[in-house]
């Protein structure tokens, strides 16, 4: 055997062990490194609006990703909550439990909101201190509903569909961020939210996928007319229980319900997407204090 | 002494090619050794060089080419093609110490000539010859994740490089999700890296200019090239049509897992009781036609067609029923360059150009379905891309030795296609018909430039290679303007040190909508808008170059770069939102400085080079980490890579390269919290836990390091060589990092069963050999 033919085995070999070392193990190896440090805030969602006097919020924390345990107890006892206006308190939310589900502060005031007008919402705690966020009260807006067909044949992918065309007139000289949904209230009477789409392409999921967003970027001052579909299973119901909810909304929560759900898209992809940072309105800790102008359109074809 | 100075000058012209093929020389030098003085090929191979009457001694000579000379009486103006053979001789390369051009001589600095020679040898993924993965080797050069093709020049993205492909600009370069860049090494003649310093005629980019260069086809005889990869094959052919005055080149890449796959796929879906078929593959074509028309008149036409289809359609029909998916995802770019070189006269040498370049990206779903007599039908098509039509003309103009004058104009007329979705829909049981198209519009615009620049040696120490550029963009109502400075100096101080300086201003008209780290086809160039301004660059460098040794080049190089409305994602923002994408992004600030040290050796049995980059790069967004500056990912402090290959005989060759670099800035938090506790007013509903990401890139991942090897066995027979490569990719089986994420790791303690959560880390490549038969012919 000469050298050279040597030499080839040779490399064979080595090119051989390589192929082995490379299915050995797969791709995931586990790290030990430090993560950044774990910080502690308060995780605060409220959501006053003019349609109901009883509110609820939850006062919450962050939690350890490294921690499991953590995340089962994430609601903060202990705070005072107080609803201001002009450096007064109007009233302030009871803590009602860590056991009450997902809200653990509760009012029941009645109250009249004013349009242009700004609230302040503060959060006061022995272990984080005092957090505030701050919004400004919307003025209504108005909606027509302008058709329903409840046979509304098929989408794009071949289901069944119903349909509403609906028309905002928006506010010039201004940036209005506006929400729909449909809601039905099922036969237990709670309300449920019906999922709904629109091929319009200023309209946006919510981070929940439960409402769409419409900011005005687009057709501002002016009159819009959006197509919503929604399953034909959906539909057949709506007419009796059901109704749309519009609101209009602030930027602040407009940021924090986009940014919340590419910051779950990130995670649903992670390597090949950035992570997200979700916008808070909060100074000094998370979640999304919203004020909102409510109506609701009962739904006729 | 009046006799002398009196003396009439002419000029010398003419062209420097290899003997065997006749492909011209770009950057060879002409010297004359009576009179000292030289001048450089430009990008044709044409030279002009004016010297007094009389006796002239004249060398030509190129790295990794015997030198030649020619001693000839001055009387008149002459045109001659000079001709240079490869050293074939192992070790016997010849170098005349004032004859090649050194790198301190060079007025321009921050730039990096690879030769394609080099380029073959370095051991690539899968053994796929990769000119772009080549370039990342280089200082100041970065990939983006790993085994990715993006280029992240002086703490750029990858859209602020103009890549031109015989001077067409390449708007996707890359293959596989940016796995392979769509260059195939054995059509390309000439790959230049400018990363600052850049000479006036060049424009539109940030951050730096790679300038490759098809061969134009052996004018001779009959040469071609094919191998066998394990991914792809490719078949290169190249000669005369008409002897010594039009040549041909045609060079065709496909990567065939898709065909080795498909009985077995086909059978998978037989299997299933259905037909269908799945697969992916991409492609090259490039072919280029030259022409001779006269001593004075050369034409030019280049084409380049490369495409990546991943395809997928399945039917499964029984007896009164039928449907059928089909889903098809496809890019490519298309480019076509038709040039005129025309010689005036011996000192003014001109090239028009007429250039086309398209990239397009398309996605389609289909679904059909037939029940009980019935029939629905829909479609999703998404379309997206850019179209160029473009024309330049450029003139260089050699007064004398001491000036090499540049001007030039340049026009584009731009089509942008944003991305639009074709939505058809048909039920007969309904008698519905969807048929419409959502999305935005095109947009239009004209970008053009005018630039002037002199190459002038004010003394035999110092030369500076001054211009002004001058750039406008107009898309609907808005027009940009600016005029870019540029100068280059060089002062060469005793002992051959040079001493370098630049400074340039570059404007970006146009924008690359993309993901970090990843070269998607879904990435999107957009046009500077009303609202959209144009990006700016201004860079400063300061740097050493010297010769050691004939044989090696060092250089050291300092560079400060601030970048203005360079463009990012909103956050919340995303790819696929059909809102219009000027409400996506945002604009903000980048700033980038660092050192580079270079060592490059291009001849002998030794080749190859280390390369060093200290440095530093960040992002300011007013939108983005609420307004704090913030690392940009690619902010790599350390960048260290050696690149060698070594002919250990005549049939033997090993190569290798060594990379090292500081781990990539990533988001990663170990905060979360439930979010989205919101439903629609009427009652607060749970939400799904999400990161607390308060600082962008805060955490660094591992470094990365990884060794490729390779080997290579060439044996020459009458008439071919053929060559078997064998190596390995991450030869040591290093686990780099490519994202990281938390999971949940069980235990089993003696039945009772714990649980942790762990940061975990997710590597792509491990050791990966690979085999290539390649024959020359």
């Amino acid at each position: 055997m000469s050298k050279e033919q040597r030499m080839k085995y040779l490399i064979a070999i080595i090119v051989l062990v390589f192929g082995m070392m490379a299915c050995d193990g797969g791709l995931t190896t586990t790290l030990k490194v430090d993560p950044p440090e774990f910080e502690d805030l308060m995780v605060i969602d409220a959501y006053v609006d003019n349609l109901f006097d009883e509110r609820y919020m939850r006062v919450g924390r962050t939690f350890s990703s490294l921690d499991r345990e953590s995340r089962r107890e994430t609601l903060v006892d202990s705070a005072t909550v107080r609803f201001i206006k002009d450096g007064t308190e109007l009233f302030q939310f009871e803590d009602i439990g860590i056991n009450s589900g997902p809200a653990n502060f509760y009012s029941n005031e009645d109250m009249e909101l004013e349009a242009g007008s700004e609230y302040t919402l503060e959060v006061t705690h022995p272990k984080y201190g005092v957090v505030t966020a701050t919004q400004t009260y919307p003025a209504p807006v108005e909606l027509k509903i302008v058709e329903f067909v409840e046979n509304g044949g098929v989408d794009i992918d071949g289901e069944e569909v119903s349909r509403i065309k609906i028309e905002i007139t928006d506010p010039g000289q201004e940036d209005n961020y506006y929400t729909l949904g449909l809601v039905r209230i099922d036969e237990f009477g709670n309300p449920t939210p019906i999922y709904i789409w629109s091929f319009d392409p200023l309209v946006e999921e919510d981070g929940n996928y439960d409402e769409l967003l419409l900011p005005d970027v687009g057709f501002n001052g002016n009159t819009y007319q959006i197509e919503l579909l929604l399953g034909r299973w959906d539909g057949q119901f709506l007419k009796q229980d059901g109704f749309m909810v519009f609101k209009r909304v602030t930027e602040d929560f407009y940021r924090y319900n986009t940014t919340l759900r590419t910051a779950i898209e990130a995670e649903d992809f992670v390597g090949f997407t950035e992570p997200a940072l979700v916008h808070s309105n909060w100074d000094r800790g998370l979640g999304c204090f919203l004020l909102s102008n409510v109506d609701i359109y009962p739904i006729e074809e | 002494m009046f006799q002398l100075s009196a003396q009439e000058k002419h000029t010398i012209s003419g062209y420097i090619e290899d003997i065997e093929s006749g492909e011209r020389m770009i950057q060879a030098n002409v010297f004359d050794l009576n009179s000292e003085t030289g001048a450089v090929t430009n990008t044709f191979g044409f030279f002009s060089l004016t010297l007094p009457e009389g006796r002239v001694k004249l060398s030509a000579s190129y790295v990794g080419y015997q030198t030649k000379f020619y001693e000839f009486n001055l009387t008149s103006d002459t045109l001659m093609n000079l001709e240079l053979s490869s050293s074939v001789e192992l070790g016997t390369i010849e170098i005349i110490a004032d004859s090649v051009k050194r790198i301190e001589e060079e007025t321009q600095m921050s730039v990096v000539d690879v030769p394609i020679a080099q380029i073959k040898k370095i051991p690539a993924l899968l053994g796929e010859v990769d000119v772009l993965k080549a370039l990342q080797l280089l200082p100041g050069v970065q990939s983006g994740g790993e085994g990715q093709s993006g280029l992240y020049v002086r703490g750029g993205s990858p859209d602020q490089n103009l890549i031109l492909l015989d001077g067409v600009p390449v708007y996707n370069s890359s293959h596989l999700f940016g796995f392979f860049s769509v260059f195939n090494a054995d059509a390309i003649k000439d790959v230049k890296l400018i990363k600052g310093g850049f000479p006036a005629r060049y424009g539109g980019r940030l951050s730096s200019v790679i300038d490759i260069n098809m061969k134009d086809g052996d004018k001779n005889d009959f040469h071609g090239n094919a191998s066998i990869g394990v991914i792809s094959s490719k078949f290169t052919i190249e000669g005369p049509i008409i002897k010594d005055k039009t040549t041909f080149l045609f060079s065709a890449r496909r990567t065939y897992i898709d065909i080795l796959a498909r009985p077995f796929i086909q059978q998978g879906f037989s299997d299933a009781g259905t037909k269908g078929n799945v697969g992916y593959y991409f492609y090259d074509l490039n072919g280029k036609i030259s022409h001779r028309i006269s001593d004075k008149d050369r034409v030019f036409f280049s084409i380049y067609n490369g495409k990546d289809k991943f395809y997928y359609e399945e039917e499964d029909e029984e007896e009164d029923f039928f449907d059928k998916n089909e889903t098809d995802l496809n890019w490519g770019n298309t480019i076509i360059a038709t040039r005129w070189n025309h010689l005036w006269n011996p000192k003014l040498f001109s090239n028009a150009t007429l250039t086309y370049s398209r990239y397009g990206l398309g996605t389609f779903g289909g679904f059909e379905s037939r029940a009980q007599g019935e029939t629905s039908k829909s479609s999703l098509e998404y379309t997206s891309g850019i179209q160029d039509f473009g024309f330049k003309y450029d003139f260089d103009y050699i007064p004398s030795s001491n000036h090499f004058v540049k001007v030039g104009a340049n026009a584009i007329y731009h089509k942008f296609i944003p991305g639009s979705f074709d939505l058809f829909s048909t039920d007969s049981s309904s008698d519905f018909v969807l048929d419409t198209t959502i999305g935005q519009r095109n947009e239009f615009a004209i970008e053009y430039s005018v630039y002037a620049e002199d190459d002038y040696a004010v003394t035999d120490d110092l030369k500076i290679n001054y211009g002004l550029h001058f750039s406008g963009f107009a898309v609907g109502d808005a027009h940009y303007a600016s005029i870019q400075p540029r100068i280059s100096a060089r002062y060469l101080l005793p002992g051959n040190l040079a001493i370098k300086a630049s400074y340039s201003e570059m404007q970006q008209n146009i924008h690359l909508l993309a993901f970090d780290g990843i070269g998607l086809p879904t990435d999107l160039w957009l046009p500077t808008t009303t609202r959209v301004k144009p990006q700016y660059s201004r860079q400063v460098a300061l740097g050493l170059a010297k010769t050691v040794r004939r044989e090696y080049e060092v250089s050291l190089e300092f560079y400060y770069k601030t970048m203005d409305n360079v463009i990012a994602y909103k956050e919340g923002a995303g790819l696929f939102q059909l809102n219009d994408w000027q409400d996506r992004v945002t604009q903000g600030k980048g700033l980038a400085y660092g050192m580079e040290f270079f060592v490059q050796k291009k001849v002998g049995r030794l080749t190859g080079w280390v390369g060093y980059t200290l440095a530093w790069a960040d992002r300011t967004f007013d939108d983005l980490n609420g307004g704090e500056t913030y690392p940009f990912k690619y902010d790599r402090r350390h960048d260290i890579s050696v690149v060698a290959s070594y002919d250990l005989t005549e049939k033997i060759r090993l190569s290798g390269s060594w990379v090292y670099g500081t781990g990539n800035a990533v988001t990663l938090s170990s905060t979360e919290y439930f979010a989205g506790y919101t439903a629609t007013g009427f009652g607060l509903y749970g939400g799904p836990a999400v990161s607390y990401n308060k600082n962008k890139n805060n955490f660094r991942m591992n470094d990365f390091h990884r060794l490729d090897v390779g080997i290579d066995f060439i044996k020459k027979k009458e008439g071919y060589t053929r060559k078997w490569s064998i190596g390995a990719y991450n030869a040591y089986n290093r686990k780099n990092p490519f994202f990281l994420f938390y999971d949940e790791e069980f235990r089993n303690n003696n039945g009772q069963v714990t649980s942790e959560t762990v940061l975990k880390q997710a590597s792509l490549f491990p050791v990966i050999p690979y085999v290539t038969w390649s024959i020359d012919f």
